[in-house]
């Protein structure tokens, strides 16, 4: 209608509201419509079109950014929080000059210089913030429209892992952290257990369990770990019997008949490294490795049938190794059901030997446990069974899963030397917080440097940790 | 870092239209904020919601809880109520989305799967015919929760064992369902045997479970 030139409008006006100009009057027509009064109407009658479609365009296009959805990405508790809001990618074309109202002490500001929300919030919730805005058309000085935009700060975790006692009364109790040092031949062992914050925050058991054991006199030394399934009711009595009667084994195999064959096949062995050699005392480890996991899992039955359950609640993992000192080196021989992980790693020449496979399945958490019946099916144990001889070594660790999952991630990792020596340096300060384990301290500092480093940070990784060190 | 990967089904076809379908809009407001208090769940769930009625969609993808934003949830004025479909799209889900675990990448939490609904499939066939898919796929929980008193158990107890039902299907009772659900999802992280499914925590007195 404005494109219109005056005679045209009022022309059309005429044939609207009243009727067509005859032809007769088009010189009348002429003369009337360049009569200053009726110019004047036409202009006043241009000028209140005009305000009535910018009013109309402003509230449409204001309601259009009121309507938009805007998402401000989450934020966290001391996390520093940065966002522009992307015009063009909103669809927000029409948005003009703008500025955020903020929730006093929420820890974030608006930075008109670089048109960025930033800071570091420090208020957990959903937030209520303002987005004060004009649209491109308007004035500088024409007063802000508000819109509401919502802002969720997530809570720091680590905020909110709480530490609740466990129950002291439990038939089964065990204390939420356990150490022990032991003097081991020419080396040291050391093996630090703590319950996991996940546990720890429920007031759960402590799961994991260890043993550790050395004869003077016949230079033999057992060390074991073990892990109770989280999904198994009593699997921390689990966990302690394997471990407990894997050493109890390990003496009598000490105090009988039996040494003296395993003694006999290894010094062969390390006197000749032949194939027949190798076989006869691979049978012995087998047989009397075997034994001694075969008798853990006995003993958690008899346990289980004594309370009238089923060994199935009772689910662990196991990991352990036997170890003498012969003048050729160390002989270590280990069995390994579950997940975690055992490794002689050698400090001088980054070389890290992985004394098996870990049992996993396709989604987390999945594993085997000693428990399960056809562990000692079909000899299906006999892999498990490892033997080695190495001249010396920086460090002999087992480990539960609660470690091997943060500090190696995955099973192919497990397998890698790099790892390994990223473990030992972490151990040895490398770490985020400085935690360090010297190892040429006396033991009992050793073991109190060590249940500190257990305490380490890995977010989603909050099992029970146990690690034994022989060093 | 490893997820528990969790896939609300929700039914959305036209009998949850009115204060059912914003009670639920209201449980899971309650479900996610309480989960972010759960310091496992922060770090940990992963959430997933597949609507269906006449149509089956997937409102929000695997998603952490740590960056999600709840998705707007609509109902057609009436329509069937497809649940084999939705089934059938949790399938390829669960195949694209879930992280299995190999020697060079740690898998994912088993998943967890709530379904709700107030009615029953309407596509008996396809329902029928996901079902047995559906239990191969290694799930740590499936909880079927039937709520108020046109929806029918017998169907969702071909679908698992666990079936919960809500006598009425108001904001109090299914809000108090929603909780539920937040606790059960705390407990996704054992380490359990290949085949166990998760114990759940006992549930509110409005939450029946069907045995």
């Amino acid at each position: 209608m404005g494109m219109k030139k005056p005679h045209e409008y009022i022309e059309a006006l005429l044939t609207h509201k009243w009727e067509p100009v005859p032809g007769r009057q088009r010189s009348l027509f002429d003369a009337f419509v360049e009569e200053e009064h009726i110019r004047q109407a036409v202009e006043q009658i241009y000028h209140s079109q005009t305000i009535i479609v910018e009013s109309w365009k402003e509230r449409s296009l204001i309601d259009d950014i009121l309507q938009k959805h805007i998402v401000l990405p989450n934020g966290k508790v001391n996390k520093p929080y940065q966002f522009r809001l992307d015009k063009d990618a909103l669809g927000l074309q029409e948005l003009g000059d703008y500025e955020w109202g903020i929730p006093e002490g929420l820890g974030i500001a608006y930075d008109e210089s670089t048109g960025t929300l930033s800071g570091t919030p420090q208020v957990q919730g959903e937030h209520q913030l303002t987005l004060l805005f004009r649209l491109n058309m308007h004035a500088a000085d024409k007063p802000f429209t508000e819109k509401k935009v919502h802002l969720v700060v997530n809570p720091d975790p680590k905020s909110l892992w709480q530490n609740l006692p466990s129950d002291e009364t439990d038939k089964y109790w065990q204390p939420d952290q356990a150490a022990l040092t032991l003097p081991f031949g020419n080396k040291k062992l050391v093996i630090a257990s703590k319950r996991g914050r996940s546990h720890a925050h429920e007031g759960k058991f402590r799961d994991d369990s260890f043993g550790g054991f050395f004869d003077e006199e016949k230079g033999w030394g057992i060390i074991a770990v073990a892990d109770g399934a989280g999904s198994a009711k009593y699997s921390r009595k689990g966990a302690n019997i394997a471990c407990s009667a894997a050493v109890d084994s390990f003496k009598e195999l000490l105090a009988g008949e039996k040494l003296a064959a395993l003694e006999e096949t290894i010094k062969g062995y390390l006197a000749s490294q032949d194939e027949e050699n190798q076989k006869k005392v691979s049978a012995q480890f087998i047989e009397q490795l075997g034994k001694l996991a075969f008798s853990a899992q006995g003993r958690i039955r008899q346990e289980a049938q004594e309370n009238g359950t089923d060994i199935k609640d009772f689910a662990t993992t196991l990991i352990f190794a036997l170890v003498k000192k012969y003048a050729e080196g160390y002989v270590i021989s280990s069995f390994w059901v579950g997940d975690g992980g055992i490794g002689i790693y050698q400090a001088a020449s980054g070389e890290a030997i992985v004394l098996g496979t870990p049992d996993s399945g396709e989604f987390a958490g999945q594993t085997r446990f000693l428990t399960m019946a056809d562990i000692f099916a079909n000899s299906a144990y006999v892999n498990r069974i490892r033997f080695k001889v190495v001249p010396d070594f920086t460090a002999l660790i087992l480990m539960t899963d609660g470690l091997t999952d943060p500090k190696f991630q995955t099973d192919a990792n497990l397998q890698k030397a790099e790892i390994w020596q990223q473990l030992w340096n972490d151990l040895g300060g490398s770490n985020d917080d400085s935690c360090k384990v010297d190892f040429n301290a006396a033991p009992a500092e050793v073991q109190n440097a060590l249940l500190s480093w257990l305490d380490f940070w890995s977010p989603g990784n909050h099992d029970d940790r146990t690690i034994a060190i022989l060093y | 870092m490893r997820r528990l990967p969790v896939y609300l089904l929700l039914d959305t076809s036209g009998s949850m239209r009115g204060e059912r379908i914003e009670a639920v809009k209201n449980g899971l407001q309650v479900l996610v904020s309480k989960l972010r208090q759960d310091p496992f769940a922060l770090e940990s769930v992963w959430i997933s919601i597949i609507t269906f009625d006449r149509e089956v969609k997937q409102v929000l993808p695997l998603t952490a809880l740590e960056s999600l934003q709840l998705p707007e949830i609509t109902t057609p004025e009436s329509g069937p109520t497809n649940m084999g479909a939705a089934l059938e799209l949790l399938c390829t889900k669960l195949d694209t989305e879930v992280i299995k675990g190999n020697d060079t990448q740690k898998g994912d939490w088993r998943p967890l799967l709530f379904l709700m609904t107030d009615g029953k499939p309407s596509d008996l066939a396809a329902f029928r015919e996901v079902v047995p898919k559906i239990k191969g796929k290694n799930l740590a929980g499936l909880i079927a929760c039937a709520a108020g008193a046109e929806a029918q158990d017998s169907f969702l107890k071909e679908l698992t064992d666990t079936v919960v039902h809500l006598d009425t299907a108001d904001s109090s009772t299914l809000m108090s369902f929603f909780k539920w659900v937040s606790a059960s999802i705390g407990t996704g992280n054992k380490s359990v045997g290949t085949t166990e499914e998760i114990q759940l925590p006992p549930p509110p007195a409005e939450v029946h479970v069907i045995i």
